[in-house]
């Protein structure tokens, strides 16, 4: 029997990338209440390893911070949609930075929706429920 | 894009390499051993082929001396994965005939970088 949700969904499954410890914590929190199951990373590149051997356990969706030591959000954003296996997974940015030159490099990396940071708690439960093609 | 072929015995590396370089767009073909991958290139011709060097049986240098003792295969650039980082390694990856070496572990950013640099080199 599948595990459902507090809200009686099916859990999805959640890949946080953060290099701030304390945003991957907070995100986490927030999103195991509502019901989701969770991986985390570090870095760009321990989200492309993981994603990448996950075989059927692919993430339903990827909360991307944009800056991170190793290889920007866009940079993994653009692995990501670049090949088959893994181009159908929404992403989600995640960015204290709001301008439109950032917003545009962005899109043209493949994200599908931003959120700003610091996190709203209710802003960021709806854009994930939007990506995850959930009804309120 | 490129028709690559990677020749890696660890399936993490196998995975992560193949993954990255079909990101990139590139058809990728795969062997596990030298004397699989001697065979693939002989029959498809890749543009270019990432050589493990610690494989088991005939190794990496041994099999990128026999490509580049062939007729068939010598044109094809063979780029070295290899975690040797000895002081005169690069040195017999070059004499046995490799184009060039990309450290192990992968660190992705530079990978994708220099594959894009030898395949618009190509």
């Amino acid at each position: 029997m599948i595990p459902s949700s507090p809200s009686g969904r099916p859990p999805s499954f959640i890949l946080i990338v953060d290099d701030d410890s304390d945003n991957r914590q907070v995100l986490e929190i927030i999103l195991r209440r509502e019901g989701h199951r969770i991986a985390t990373a570090a870095t760009g590149q321990e989200a492309l390893t993981s994603v990448a051997c996950a075989a059927e356990d692919l993430p339903d969706l990827i909360m991307l911070d944009l800056m991170m030591p190793d290889m920007s959000g866009c940079q993994v954003a653009i692995t990501l949609k670049g090949n088959p296996a893994t181009a159908h997974i929404p992403l989600i940015m995640l960015t204290a930075m709001t301008d439109r030159a950032t917003r545009t490099r962005a899109l043209n990396a493949g994200i599908d929706d931003f959120i700003a940071k610091p996190v709203d708690r209710l802003e960021l439960c709806a854009r994930v429920r939007k990506a995850l093609g959930v009804s309120p | 894009m490129a028709h690559i072929l990677v020749i890696e015995d660890n399936p993490d590396n196998m995975t992560l390499a193949v993954f990255l370089l079909e990101s990139a767009g590139h058809a990728v073909i795969t062997a596990t051993n030298a004397e699989a991958g001697l065979a693939l290139a002989r029959e498809q011709h890749p543009a270019l082929i990432l050589m493990d060097i610690q494989l088991p049986g005939m190794d990496g240098l041994a099999a990128t001396a026999a490509l580049k003792g062939d007729e068939a295969t010598r044109a094809i650039p063979v780029v070295a994965l290899t975690a040797l980082a000895m002081k005169g390694d690069e040195e017999r990856i070059r004499a046995a005939g490799c184009d060039g070496y990309i450290a192990k572990p992968l660190r992705y950013r530079e990978f994708l970088a220099k594959i894009a640099t030898l395949v618009a080199s190509l």
